[in-house]
């Protein structure tokens, strides 16, 4: 028989007091160092309407959310992301007075995924920050600096950020005439780089070359920055596209004079999480670590869904991937 | 500098795997069929492989124990892992298909479908708008229908041999199947330079077979 009684379930796990210290530790760190920065700690129900999450187009993975039933029978989703409850927050309790608010957070994050070799896969802790009512090239390299200080703060000595920049692809799409289901599986192809299943069914498709050179090309945008950013340019279908990337470039290189160039590469394949994005994107990887320790970016989009039009950007910290990445 | 590790699953793929390789220049100087050993080093290049099995290949890629892999599209697609899929080698080419002794399981409400590759059948008739019933085999799928198992199959067809002596008949063609070189995506970012340079050498050495033939 199993002794359900004695075990916990899959995705969750105890911390034990030598692994609470040390997490306890790198959370005091880190808010400390929000702080000096000038962000104030925040906290949202642990608990809120489903429909918060599934009304803002294109955020939170159906699947992914862990759902209770209220008392007149609404949906309730433990908290499956940081940035939609604070955007929410913000444009329902800060509309007035000044629009610049720089907030943190660090609190759990709960998913339904069920990734078996990940132990922490349906509750962990990120901590981050959120910068709203500020645009442009200041905001941006603000956040990603503050990114980059916190890492080195946390004691992370080889890292890369990547730095994407969604509008740039989905300026270029919006010229493409192409069916829903055809754009998802060549956006697909893209994001996993796989470059001779991409060139064959752009092959296929029927527009001019300018485009079709350009789906292929965006992939192979990554690497060193000077290279990505002449290519970038080369493939531009209009000022809109441009634009863009002069504003990624001008961002790209703020942070190498602020002396960051050593920890960054930029990739304008990075399209994943596009409808949550509208401008600079990046991530945050350490070798031999598979997957990302750091997501952030610009999402103006995403307040004005609540009613109240604001600039926002910001990033997560995924605070236990950081930890087995350290022990490494 | 860091240890490349490249991981290939053992079985059809390694020799043709190891030929461009070699092509490509990259040799592991230890490495003999015979041997029992599994892992090979190249200290020049500062090369590790990995012999794994062919289905883990994915799984050692995905979780970065291994940055490089050389994999089936099949099992990729089968593992779901979140890879970069960076060359198409252009051999061990298949395809998926349906197989059944006849064309009857797609007159049923809900037809059953033995496989090797529950996640690909489903991912295939779940966009058709079909519903279906899976029964995960780990070989000699062609036996399921025949003795009333399953309605059909979903498998990678090579030559169609073994279909056809077992009196069963592709009737939907899936998608196309060859080897693929696939990467770790925090490597392929931390590693630029080393991997960058590996595989724009595999490419070329593809590049100039599909020429060749």
């Amino acid at each position: 028989m199993e002794r359900l009684s004695q075990l916990v379930p899959s995705g969750v796990k105890d911390l034990h007091a030598k692994d609470l210290e040390a997490k306890e530790e790198i959370l005091s760190t880190i808010k400390a160092l929000f702080r000096k920065h000038g962000y104030r700690q925040v906290q949202t129900p642990i608990f809120e309407y489903y429909d918060l999450f599934t009304e803002i187009k294109g955020t939170m993975e159906k699947d992914q959310m862990i759902k209770l039933i209220d008392r007149d029978g609404k949906i309730l989703v433990l908290r499956p992301d940081a940035t939609i409850p604070i955007a929410r927050m913000v444009a329902t309790d800060y509309r007035n007075g000044n629009p610049v608010r720089k907030f943190s957070y660090v609190t759990s994050i709960f998913r339904m995924s069920d990734d078996p070799q990940n132990v922490q896969s349906r509750e962990f802790t990120q901590a981050g920050v959120e910068l709203f009512g500020k645009d442009g090239v200041e905001a941006d390299v603000e956040v990603i600096s503050l990114g980059i200080e916190s890492l080195l703060e946390l004691g992370v000595k080889d890292f890369t950020i990547d730095l994407g920049q969604a509008n740039f692809y989905k300026v270029l799409i919006e010229h493409i005439d192409m069916e829903p289901e055809e754009m998802a599986f060549v956006q697909r192809l893209i994001e996993n780089k796989n470059f001779a299943d991409l060139k064959r069914a752009v092959a296929g498709l029927e527009m001019p070359y300018t485009l079709k050179n350009a789906l292929r090309t965006i992939p192979t945008l990554y690497g060193e920055p000077k290279d990505v950013l002449k290519k970038a340019f080369r493939i531009c279908i209009n000022e809109e596209m441009e634009g863009e990337i002069r504003q990624l470039q001008a961002v790209y290189e703020e942070l190498v004079s602020a002396g960051y160039g050593p920890y960054l590469s930029l990739d304008l394949g990075l399209i994943n999480h596009l409808n949550y994005y509208t401008s600079i994107l990046f991530q945050g990887y350490v070798p031999g670590f598979g997957k990302p320790i750091l997501l952030g970016g610009r999402y103006d989009n995403l307040t004005k869904q609540f009613g109240y039009d604001t600039k926002a950007t910001g990033f997560a910290i995924y605070i236990d991937d950081l930890m087995v990445a350290l022990e490494q | 500098m860091n240890y490349v590790t490249i991981a290939l699953g053992k079985g059809r793929l390694v020799e043709e795997t190891l030929s461009i390789l070699e092509e490509a220049g990259i040799v592991f100087p230890d490495f003999s069929k015979k041997s029992r050993k599994l892992i090979f080093e190249n200290k020049r290049q500062q090369l590790r492989m990995v012999l794994v099995k062919a289905s883990d290949v994915p799984t050692y890629v995905e979780r970065g124990a291994a940055d490089l892999g050389v994999v089936g599209k099949d099992t990729l697609l089968e593992s779901q892992a979140k890879v970069y899929e960076v060359v198409d080698l252009g051999f061990g080419i298949c395809k998926f298909a349906v197989a059944g002794l006849n064309a009857s399981y797609q007159n049923k409400a809900k037809p059953i479908i033995a496989t090797k590759y529950p996640n690909v059948a489903k991912a295939y008739f779940q966009e058709k708008g079909q519903s279906i019933e899976t029964i995960k085999l780990n070989g000699s799928v062609e036996l399921a229908p025949l003795i009333g198992l399953s309605d059909c199959i979903v498998d990678i067809v090579e030559t169609g041999k073994t279909l056809k002596e077992n009196g069963l008949q592709v009737y939907e063609e899936i998608s196309y199947v060859s080897a693929r070189l696939i990467a770790n995506r925090a490597s392929f970012k931390t590693k630029f330079t080393q991997i960058g340079e590996l595989i724009n050498s595999i490419q070329e050495v593809v590049d100039q077979r599909g020429e060749r033939s």
